[in-house]
């Protein structure tokens, strides 16, 4: 019991962390200065605030598709022929440019790039409606490396998340409190 | 009594399962036969009738024509006229008159946008940042202009040909092209744009009950301050509410808003399936608005010619790389450019309009961002020298085969939009292979599925054959979204 409280609180605590940037991001504004493609353009998230999108604030030196997916997903990419290695050199070029310096997590799957395919086309019952990315591994990569969550929203099941943890520990702390001392 | 109710129930309940199983396979397949994908090119750049050629060699059928308010009439109005005649001495209609003949002639249906009203029609001062004549116009004055422009083009006029087609104004919902966006903190664009786009109506229906109006194309996304998000601009245009069920307010809409098609303008930063924020409408969130402009038509909202008013994209684009070095690359472009397409047209938009033509003429000390590298063609000394891009290829014959449980998908549209035999092919062991053969409906529009496994390893490609011409071959291997702003 005593370790679940412990889980719990945890939890707690990271999910509050991970969820700070995603809502910043979701309330990002892009710096209209008299660009026009402001106007059209999302600001992509990064750790260090949203950046807006115009490629002449993106000076630096070339990066790697190594140092933004890390050497195994790069060997992996480029394993997979032409297409392989031009998905990997355009995620290097697009890339955030604080993703530069972090490593990239292969485990999990991150929300934005894995889209079902859903019936909300109205289309009709059509037999065959292809899922439009499935769940390839390129997929995973390259929504670990340009560090997109769909755009900044998170849905509703985290913050529900969240705030179920927070009762349930709230829960817990307090009946320890209560219990008497052994 | 109730045990034998609910054996009744039991027994009736396979049955009903049976019946709904039939009515299902017994419903024609969605389909490639219900509705048609038009498109068209948006900025010729060029007066040049050779530049409306190309766009015919596209596979476009329409032709996006700005005319340009600000230009064709006077620069202040003059003591006495007639702004409603065409014929009055103060309007100088030669680059219309020139665009319009010359679309006609290269087999093109022109669609004449109105926009940029002259200073002395501006009801405000615009920021600086915004293009001129974009404050709040005086609807009086653009009904006479619309009037003076829709008797021009009416057939009869001066030899001219018949325009059926008009847009109202540009991207309202963005304080580049549109203003005021606010009052303080209410929005008070889609009012004014209201008053506008009916008084437009009003005067290019008075000329021909036949012409249609298109309203403006809304910009994709919302920015705070100074665009407002197109879904949020089209509920409160439509005096709509709700997200997800949307419903009309209690308010009469000032009897409603008079437009026949709707048109939307979603550059995506991204690809095909990028979704964009709650109020933004980018390629993945065009069901939402097709979802809002159901329930506003069910709501006798929108005033216009037909039962289902018809969703346009009369501008979108990618800038490519090359020319410009923060483009798409060409390949995942092409790739892109077909699963646009394709998505547009299973969301529901029927003609949708490429931006543009040939790539803007670059200038040096320019920023790529700022200027246009979307063209369908590489931009050459003169439009003789032009080069078509690959996408150009993409966007004339669409074709799009996904691998799924049920086998292997495929949709696409013949590059002449007419019907005929297409043969689905299968590339292995470095042949083609054909997997089967079908029939391209009169719209040209051909969909189905092949009854194999091929490219679930995510290897291969597929192709179309209509008429001795090839589909750009489409890979296996998906490419997924990843964010990617649209001007490079």
């Amino acid at each position: 019991m005593k370790a679940l409280g412990k889980a719990l609180g945890t939890l707690a605590l990271a999910s509050l962390t991970l969820a700070a940037p995603g809502s910043a991001s979701a309330a990002a504004v892009v710096p209209p200065g008299n660009s026009a493609a402001t106007q059209y353009t999302e600001a992509l998230p990064t750790a260090g605030g949203p950046k807006g999108t115009d490629r002449a604030q993106e000076q630096g030196k070339e990066r790697t598709p190594s140092e933004i997916l890390g050497a195994h997903k790069t060997r992996h990419l480029q394993a997979q022929g032409a297409e392989g290695r031009a998905v990997a050199a355009v995620v290097a070029e697009t890339a955030p440019i604080s993703l530069s310096r972090s490593p990239v997590d292969s485990g999990g799957k991150p929300g934005g790039f894995d889209h079902q395919e859903s019936q909300r086309a109205g289309s009709g019952g059509s037999a065959a409606q292809p899922e439009s990315s499935g769940s390839s591994g390129l997929s995973e990569v390259a929504a670990h490396a340009t560090g997109s969550s769909n755009s900044g929203q998170m849905g509703f099941l985290l913050p529900l998340l969240i705030v179920a943890t927070l009762v349930w520990a709230s829960i817990y702390w307090s009946r320890q409190r209560k219990r008497p001392a052994a | 009594m109730r045990l034998r109710r609910h054996a009744a129930m039991r027994r009736g309940l396979p049955a009903l399962l049976v019946l709904g199983a039939l009515l299902s396979l017994s419903m024609p397949p969605a389909s490639a036969g219900a509705r048609a994908l038009v498109t068209g090119v948006t900025n010729i750049g060029d007066d040049d009738p050779l530049a409306f050629e190309h766009t015919r060699a596209t596979g476009a059928r329409f032709v996006r024509i700005p005319l340009r308010w600000g230009e064709v009439a006077p620069r202040r109005m003059p003591p006495a006229w007639h702004p409603d005649d065409p014929a009055d001495p103060s309007y100088d209609w030669g680059s219309s008159d020139t665009a319009v003949v010359n679309a006609i002639q290269a087999g093109l249906t022109p669609v004449l946008q109105v926009d940029g009203a002259p200073s002395w029609a501006d009801g405000c001062q615009a920021p600086s940042f915004a293009r001129t004549g974009t404050c709040n116009p005086d609807p009086v004055a653009l009904g006479a202009f619309a009037t003076a422009a829709a008797r021009r083009y009416n057939g009869s006029f001066g030899g001219l040909p018949r325009v059926r087609l008009w847009q109202g104004l540009n991207e309202p919902n963005l304080s580049l092209f549109f203003n005021p966006q606010y009052d303080g903190d209410k929005p008070v664009s889609p009012d004014l744009y209201r008053t506008l786009i009916n008084s437009f109506y009003a005067a290019v229906k008075s000329v021909d009950p036949s012409n249609l109006v298109i309203a403006a194309g809304l910009g994709p996304i919302a920015v705070p301050q100074y665009t407002i998000g197109p879904m949020r601009f089209a509920r409160l245009l439509l005096c709509m509410e709700g997200h997800n069920h949307p419903r009309p307010t209690r308010d009469d809409c000032g009897g409603g808003v008079h437009f026949d098609i709707f048109a939307i303008q979603p550059y995506t930063t991204g690809g095909p399936t990028h979704e964009g924020g709650v109020n933004d409408v980018e390629l993945g969130d065009l069901p939402k608005l097709e979802t809002l402009l159901r329930a506003a038509d069910r709501a006798g909202r929108i005033k216009g010619e037909f039962k289902r008013t018809p969703l346009w994209i009369t501008e979108f684009s990618w800038d490519s790389k090359p020319p410009d070095p923060g483009g798409l690359p060409m390949k995942i472009e092409t790739r892109w450019t077909a699963e646009a397409l394709y998505r547009a047209w299973r969301a529901g938009v029927s003609h949708f309009f490429w931006y543009s033509l040939h790539d803007d003429r670059y200038e040096p000390g320019a920023s790529f961002s700022e200027t246009l590298q979307s063209g369908l063609y590489f931009r050459g000394a003169t439009v003789a020298d032009d080069q078509p891009k690959e996408i150009l290829y993409a966007f004339r014959f669409p074709f799009v085969s996904y691998p799924t449980n049920r086998g292997l998908f495929f949709w696409g549209r013949t590059p002449s939009s007419k019907p005929g035999k297409v043969a689905i092919q299968l590339w292995k062991g470095r042949h083609w292979h054909k997997a089967v053969t079908v029939h391209a409906n009169k719209a040209g529009l051909f969909s189905g599925s092949a009854a194999n496994q091929y490219g679930r390893n995510k290897h291969g490609a597929v192709r179309a054959v209509y008429a001795g011409q090839r589909s750009v071959a489409f890979s296996m291997m998906p490419v997924p979204d990843f964010a990617h702003p649209p001007f490079g």
